[in-house]
């Protein structure tokens, strides 16, 4: 019993007090984040004190040639600054782009429009130092509108 | 020109009677010898006739010892040519100045023949050659003489037979012990002559003659071109200026290299500390051993260990220069320690001074062993009682005179010296005790340690018997026991004119003259030992002249090395003064061979010690078979006296004189072993001398504890703390032999670093009940789990948990181990790890870590146990290190701190050992 509670004191002085990671802040290992989407809101703040309230995440937004998007990169909100760039890549099966972008605040807001072949499938990659991440949008059917993504931070 | 002949024939006569060794001639010189030998002792037969003559010949003998060593000289390889014409020339001087003074001597004697008949008809035979029977002197005066100064056949006790001086052999020790008194008796007699005789008494002062003519001072005077004012002795015995200038040299150079390596210093000065305290002994509670540590045994190192002094010479060549010096004094010292500690306690033990102070007056808390007396207290507190003080004297004269030796003194010289002061120390001061003997037995050690010195060129029993009663260690036993001179004569019936001294001729009572006389009756010949012991020593001295230049050893200012001087006999008013310059001379010469060959000239003192020792021991056994047992009257009285105080015998009374010689001769023993020593001296061999040091101290401390027979006596306890004192020393012994060794600073700063960083220092730790902290790394193969927090790349880690896969471990730290039966057990202090860069991570495809300068740092703890007894072990370990997870190589970039809590199969390499306790 006497274990338990110390246990408890440590990883409570340590910020863990849940085992669920969907939150930055009660993760052991916090790992970038990349997202896609169809704008960015200001009232997505990355600077809310409550990070869970922002979750880039690769939505399901069954993109075609033409169609604008945002990329949004994110970094944990512990690091400070750090000396690396990101690398995007969009990928269609018929067109490649790549993209150097720098954080800013740790934070890397791009906007996008799906290139061609978009509608056959889309996959933007994110690399920077030991993280690398995908959001993938699979091929778009007629019954499908919009369709895609693997659900957030591939990697 | 008959008279001269007959003369000659009668000196042919007593040549081919005495016995000598050297008499059957291998050469010219030797042949001289003897016959000079003979004509003194014609003289002294002659004795009424013409002092003058007898001083003369006394000198004539000296001289001819010089010109011995002169022709030895000659012979010497490698000697310059003008040098070896100059003495070629000086021999041939001194050859013809002889030869003219022998004829001069014929002459004297052929003029008394002449002019007083009467007293060569003395002797009936010589008489009859010469021709004459017609005394003219008075026969009531010849016949009162011969009453007064010879038994001539009578028993009368106490009467001295002066006739006995017709032996060659005893004029010829009086002759050269007491020239003043055979001076003042024969001219007590040839006042008594009537003035017939007085008419052809020479006027002459021989002694002014020999000055103006000596060959010796042209000698002198022809080398005085090479005269080398810088020959004498300064104390560096031994090391020559190009030693000395290259080491200073080489200490420059190196002392910028030893200001950069500060910091290393200073652990070696610590370290420094560190040995002089414990060797010291200055955690000991007891101050007597402090104090015996401190005065004879490491007096210089001991004197650095004071308030941690020692730590100054751990930076700078000159300090180590200093230090260098302080412990070579010290490892030269231990040899003279471990004898003064010999004779100290042999004087302790054997003195009588206990005996000799009633029960009442002894203080109730004496002391029980020589070790004792080096307590200050003690020595106040028995201030009154001042066995301690006198024994506390013998060991400073003892050391003394070996470390003279081991500095390349000559033996002969140091043994006279260090008897002389043994003599002056065991003779009794006290009120009441004047002129008793502390300890008999030391006064017969003291007494055969000075013979060596008066052996002369022929090792005689003349040699002997002049030795015996000039020594004043000898002197001593010898003397005080026969009737004076006056009490001899009193007790005789002749007319009291004929019987008095005239004291116009002498201060004093010529008591050595008659001692000497009586010696003669009770002393053998000398054994064959004695005759090879003295003949090996003065074959040494030869050798020492002997020595060779070592090529390529010359000064540095390109002169070669030089003899010295011969000696100036101005002003040599007796023969003694004349031995004494020549023994000034030889020793002045054998400064000079340390300079030219260190090694040869050690060999030749070496064997000149053990020849004084052995020619010293077989005095002894010579005395111990004396017919006359009052021979050592001096001894005797001594005990007689001390049994009477006590009212009981004593054990010098009941103790046979066989008993008494024969401890004297086991001390006589340990002397001839400095032999060793000086050799290992003489070759620089600081390990070999030290451990020769070494050696007799131990080898004095287990006779001191067979001595107290292993019973728990304070004495026995003292011992046994000598004994670990000693083995406190013997574990150093190591470095200080490195350090005197050491040919330049760079040479002794590694020695200390040498000595500082000993391989295999993890058997230390192992030892049963150790305590040792030392600078220590573990090198070996280590897995762990680890920790981490802080940015890796674009990860953020928050403590979560990793693997370190086996990977090299190489922590440097401080680690306290406690040795026990069979392993030993530590506590390890990582401080960084230079094997930090290959800590590898497996789950990024084995990304090393990227250096920052805080990878190394891996401040922790360690657990270790060592697998048996082997320098391997296991360790159970955390350490910290900051950053260490870095994605990159980087300055002040971003990484995560990582502890990492493992285990690890490591090999003890210890560095540096700051602590130790235990064997």
């Amino acid at each position: 019993m006497q274990r338990t509670m110390l246990a408890s004191l440590l990883f409570a002085s340590l910020g863990c007090t849940s085992d669920d990671e969907s939150c930055w802040h009660e993760q052991r290992i916090v790992e970038p984040r990349l997202g896609l989407a169809r704008s960015f809101a200001p009232d997505d703040d990355p600077d809310d004190p409550d990070a869970c309230a922002f979750e880039p995440t690769c939505e399901d937004l069954a993109l075609r040639p033409g169609d604008a998007f945002v990329v949004i990169h994110r970094l944990p909100p512990q690091l400070d600054e750090i000396p690396y760039s990101l690398e995007l890549t969009v990928t269609t099966p018929c067109h490649t782009v790549e993209i150097e972008a720098t954080h800013h605040d740790g934070l890397v807001v791009l906007p996008r429009t799906a290139p061609q072949c978009a509608e056959q499938g889309l996959v933007v990659t994110a690399e920077i130092a030991n993280s690398r991440l995908q959001c993938v949008q699979p091929a778009l059917t007629s019954e499908t509108s919009s369709q895609g993504g693997d659900g957030g931070s591939g990697g | 020109m008959k008279i001269r002949t007959l003369l000659t024939l009668v000196v042919l006569l007593y040549a081919s009677l005495i016995p000598d060794a050297h008499a059957a001639g291998e050469d010219d010189a030797a042949r001289d010898w003897a016959e000079k030998v003979n004509i003194v002792a014609q003289k002294l037969r002659r004795a009424c006739i013409a002092p003058e003559l007898l001083e003369k010949d006394a000198v004539e003998v000296r001289r001819h010892v010089i010109l011995n060593q002169l022709k030895a000289l000659l012979g010497t390889e490698g000697l310059e040519a003008a040098k070896r014409d100059a003495i070629a020339k000086a021999i041939k001087s001194n050859a013809k100045v002889h030869s003219a003074t022998s004829d001069e001597l014929d002459g004297l004697l052929e003029d008394l023949a002449l002019h007083a008949p009467s007293v060569v008809a003395y002797d009936a035979t010589l008489q009859a050659q010469l021709g004459t029977t017609s005394p003219l002197i008075d026969t009531n005066a010849r016949k009162s003489l011969c009453d007064a100064l010879c038994t001539r056949g009578g028993t009368a006790a106490g009467k001295l037979d002066f006739c006995a001086l017709e032996d060659p052999t005893l004029a010829t020790a009086a002759a050269l012990a007491d020239p003043d008194s055979l001076r003042a008796v024969l001219s007590h007699i040839e006042h008594q002559l009537d003035e017939e005789i007085a008419k052809v008494r020479l006027d002459v002062d021989p002694l002014e003659t020999l000055g103006d003519v000596s060959p010796l001072v042209d000698l002198s005077t022809a080398l005085g071109g090479a005269r080398n004012e810088d020959h004498g002795l300064s104390g560096m015995a031994g090391i020559s200026a190009t030693q000395i200038v290259a080491f200073l040299d080489t200490a420059a150079q190196a002392l910028a290299k030893v200001i950069i390596d500060r910091a290393k210093r200073e652990a070696i000065g610590w370290m420094l500390d560190t040995m002089a305290t414990e060797v010291c002994s200055h955690d000991s509670a007891d101050t007597w051993l402090r104090s015996e540590l401190a005065r004879h045994w490491l007096p210089s190192l001991c004197t650095l260990a004071t308030e941690e002094r020692a730590s100054h010479y751990g930076a700078g060549a000159a300090q180590l220069q200093a230090l260098r010096s302080a412990i070579e004094t010290d490892l030269e010292g231990m040899p003279g320690a471990a004898l003064g500690l010999l004779l100290g306690h042999f004087f302790f033990e054997t003195a009588l001074r206990p005996t000799l102070v009633t029960q009442s007056a002894r203080p109730s808390a004496a002391p029980t062993s020589v070790l004792q007396c080096n307590d200050h207290a003690t020595e106040v507190r028995y201030n009154d009682y001042d066995l301690c003080e006198d024994a506390v004297e013998v060991r400073r004269a003892t050391e003394a005179a070996t470390r003279s030796i081991m500095r390349g003194g000559d033996p002969r010289i140091a043994l006279d010296e260090l008897a002389t002061a043994l003599d002056r120390i065991n003779v009794a001061r006290g009120v009441g005790h004047e002129g008793l003997l502390e300890s008999p037995s030391l006064q017969v050690v003291a007494c055969a340690i000075s013979l060596g010195r008066y052996a002369g060129v022929e090792p005689d029993r003349a040699t002997v018997l002049a030795g015996l009663v000039e020594s004043p260690a000898c002197w001593t036993l010898t003397g005080q026991g026969y009737p004076s001179m006056t009490e001899a004569l009193a007790a005789t019936t002749a007319p009291s004119k004929v019987l008095a001294i005239d004291a116009r001729f002498t201060g004093k009572d010529p008591e050595q003259l008659t001692t000497l006389i009586g010696l003669h009756t009770g002393v053998d010949q000398p054994t064959q030992q004695i005759v090879r012991s003295a003949s090996d020593l003065a074959k040494a001295a030869s050798q020492l002249l002997g020595a060779t230049p070592i090529p390529g050893d010359d000064p540095p200012d390109g002169k070669a090395p030089t003899q010295p001087p011969l000696p100036s006999f101005d002003g040599a008013k007796s023969p003694t003064d004349v031995a004494q310059a020549a023994r000034s001379y030889l020793d002045a010469t054998l400064s000079a061979q340390l300079r030219i060959d260190r090694t040869k000239a050690f060999d030749a003192i070496a064997d000149m010690l053990e020849a004084s020792t052995s020619m010293g021991t077989a005095t002894v056994d010579l005395l111990e078979r004396a017919r006359a047992k009052e021979l050592l009257p001096g001894l005797r009285h001594a005990a007689l006296t001390a049994g009477t105080a006590l009212g009981s015998p004593t054990d010098v009374t009941t103790l046979a004189l066989a008993k008494l010689l024969s401890r004297a001769r086991a001390q006589l023993a340990h002397l001839g072993e400095l032999s060793e020593v000086v050799r290992a001296s003489g070759s620089a061999e600081w390990g070999r001398l030290a451990n020769q040091g070494l050696r007799m101290l131990s080898e004095v401390l287990a006779e001191l504890r067979a001595k107290h027979g292993g019973a728990a006596s304070t004495a026995t306890v003292e011992v046994e703390a000598l004994m670990c004192a000693l083995d406190r020393v013997g574990r150093h012994l190591g470095t200080l032999v490195a350090i005197a060794s050491a040919q330049s600073s760079d040479d002794m700063a590694k020695a200390l670093d040498d000595a500082a960083n000993p391989p295999g220092g993890w058997k230390r730790k192992l030892g049963h009940g150790n305590r040792t902290i030392s600078l220590t790394a573990h090198a070996g193969l280590m897995a762990a789990a680890e920790l981490r927090h802080g940015s890796y790349g674009v990860t953020f880690e928050r403590w979560g948990w990793h693997a370190q896969a086996p990977t090299l471990f190489l922590p440097f730290g401080v680690e306290a181990a406690f040795g026990l039966r069979h392993t030993a057990l530590a506590v390890f202090i990582p401080l960084i790890d230079p094997a930090a860069f290959l800590g590898y991570d497996v789950q990024r495809d084995g990304r090393l870590p990227g250096p920052n300068p805080l990878t190394v740092l891996s401040p922790g703890l360690g657990l270790r146990a060592a697998l048996g007894r082997t320098p391997f072990g296991v360790m159970l370990f955390g350490v910290f290190r900051p950053k260490y997870r870095a994605w990159e190589p980087t300055v002040n970039g971003p990484g995560a701190h990582a502890i990492q809590l493992g285990l690890a199969l490591t090999v003890d390499v210890t560095l540096f050992r700051l602590f130790s306790k235990g064997r």
